[in-house]
């Protein structure tokens, strides 16, 4: 224990009228305005600890407002993502269809207006039933 | 002249809408907690207004008519 360790024990144990080794106060100014600093800042803690922290906090809300915080974040982020590569693919198949003429963007959406539907839904009826088997 | 103007405006008017049917098909898709959100909102993007009303009957009709069961 360092000098210093043992003057600050002293000092707690006489502050808070405890058991001291008398002999070890052999005060030099130093050791006095060490003294009055160890003091305040005891004081200091009193106060803290007399504080009534009446304060109930709501622990989940508190993780459900981050949650949710986190959630817009998020979706915001994927919102932006997504306009990006909407944008992306629009002017992929403005490029295509400018390459290949007014009969290809004819036949796409034919085939997707024709095909798309006889597919998804009877695909998703598939799906949707061996789930709900599973 | 004329023509091409219209011509621009209507391309632009249609990227708007379609935009507007796979952002709101995308942000749907997440919001009812579908794993292939991504898909929906590209889907969207494709044609107008067929697969909104895909999309609509799969989610709406057959996919709440699962849930009930």
């Amino acid at each position: 224990m360092s000098k210093k360790e043992k003057l600050t024990n002293m000092l707690i144990d006489k502050y808070y009228n405890e058991r001291y080794d008398i002999n070890s106060v052999n005060k030099s100014i130093n050791e006095s305005i060490f003294e009055n600093k160890m003091n305040n800042a005891l004081e200091k803690i009193n106060l803290v600890d007399n504080i009534d922290f009446n304060i109930s906090i709501d622990t989940l809300k508190i993780i459900e407002l981050a949650n949710g915080i986190q959630i817009k974040r998020r979706s915001f982020k994927e919102n932006i993502y997504f306009i990006i590569t909407s944008i992306l693919i629009l002017s992929v198949f403005s490029v295509i269809f400018l390459n290949v003429g007014i009969k290809g963007i004819i036949y796409f959406q034919l085939f997707i207006v024709f095909f798309l539907p006889w597919c998804l839904i009877p695909l998703a009826n598939y799906t949707l039933g061996r789930e709900k088997n599973e | 002249m004329n023509n091409l103007y219209v011509k621009i405006f209507l391309a632009i008017l249609l990227v708007i809408i379609l935009m507007a049917q796979g952002f709101w098909m995308f942000n749907d898709a997440r919001k009812r907690g579908d794993k292939r959100y991504w898909l929906w909102g590209i889907f969207g993007l494709l044609n107008i207004p067929t697969n909104l009303i895909v999309y609509l009957i799969i989610t709406r009709i057959i996919i709440d008519r699962y849930k009930k069961k």
